[in-house]
């Protein structure tokens, strides 16, 4: 295999295992804080079609995600098998990692956390045309993979409760 | 000869007014436009020494969001004017901060204006100066000494730029008509 096969192997296996639900989410992090682009977080979506989705954007310097990330931790532990899942995506830049970290040693993440690979308007509209990047973001995303909420402030265990639980199915984890 | 006097005309006006266009500067977001969550460094503010986004903190609730060049007498009068608003208003939710676009220098000066006489809107540096990112995404002309963003539902209902502190009505009337249209 010449070098530049190799290359290519390496750039297109890893998204071609994602493709095919070789590779679980959650444990693709154990390595550390990875990269998603807005493709992937749709792609997350999609993979887990026949779920509700609730994708958090936060980051380790905006306040209300702090305070509003233990509820999202709480409500996915309550609703994880009635067939919830969740994806946190943080906004930090590279040389804020070690907040990311320090962060999370706070919480047991019983759900995959990302950074996105770019702080600006190329992730921010890939994700959705009425995101603007504001902070923090929650969307939630019904079983068939739509879009049908979007809150742009901190959300609670309450407002999740109100607008997910409608779309689990106990008998559908 | 005579076809050219209008265009003369509109030459040396368009001249003689070039001054009194300078002085209503343009810098920063339009009118409409949504504000992005930027981190600063707080300096005085109550996560003093933190990276912290000012921006959303105060999520849905009216604000002004205060951008200075560098420190200065002038800077320091703006501050104290801001922060007189902000006492005005604060039990109608409304919020201020101040940053400081030079960055990481002015923390010194920042200390020693609160110290001197105690504010209570946060007083914020950009962390990377005029180079960092909060610049370019909210379209800061690096030459315009102040920009003051008057901002409701994180939309900015105003934008007033380049002014000297004997203009800072300016502000105090688009706070007014942005907390009247709530």
């Amino acid at each position: 295999m010449t070098r530049r096969y190799r290359i290519l192997a390496g750039l297109l296996l890893p998204g071609l295992l994602a493709t095919m639900g070789l590779v679980d989410w959650a444990r693709a992090q154990d390595a550390g804080i990875q990269t998603m682009t807005a493709e992937d977080v749709h792609r997350f979506v999609a993979e887990n079609r026949g779920k509700a989705v609730v994708v958090n954007f936060w980051a380790s310097w905006c306040p209300p995600c702090v305070e509003e990330f233990p509820a999202i931790v709480r409500f996915y532990q309550d609703y994880r098998s009635e067939g919830l899942e969740v994806l946190a995506v943080s906004m930090n830049s590279e040389d804020e990692i070690g907040d990311i970290q320090e962060f999370l040693a706070n919480y047991d993440t019983p759900f995959p956390v990302y950074r996105a690979v770019a702080q600006d308007e190329t992730f921010f509209e890939g994700i959705s045309d009425n995101w603007f990047g504001e902070m923090p973001t929650t969307l939630i995303f019904d079983t068939e993979g739509n879009a049908v909420g979007m809150h742009k402030r901190q959300v609670t265990y309450e407002d999740l409760a109100a607008e997910v639980t409608p779309l689990l199915s106990p008998d559908n984890p | 000869m005579s076809r050219f006097i209008p265009v003369f005309c509109l030459a040396g006006i368009v001249l003689m007014s070039g001054p009194a266009l300078s002085q209503s500067d343009i810098s920063g977001l339009e009118v409409g436009a949504p504000t992005q969550s930027i981190p600063v460094l707080d300096i005085t503010g109550p996560y003093q020494g933190k990276r912290i986004c000012y921006v959303c903190e105060f999520q849905d609730d009216p604000n002004v969001l205060a951008f200075f060049r560098d420190t200065g007498e002038e800077t320091a009068k703006f501050i104290r004017q801001l922060n007189d608003l902000y006492l005005e208003h604060k039990d109608s939710g409304f919020k201020a901060v101040a940053m400081i676009v030079a960055g990481e220098d002015a923390a010194p000066w920042l200390e020693e204006l609160n110290a001197s006489l105690p504010i209570e809107i946060p007083l914020t540096v950009f962390r990377r100066g005029p180079r960092d990112v909060a610049v370019r995404l909210y379209e800061l002309d690096p030459e315009v000494q102040n920009t003051f963003f008057v901002t409701l539902n994180r939309f900015v209902t105003a934008n007033v730029a380049g002014i000297r502190p004997d203009e800072f009505n300016r502000v105090v009337e688009a706070t007014a008509d942005m907390l009247a249209s709530r």
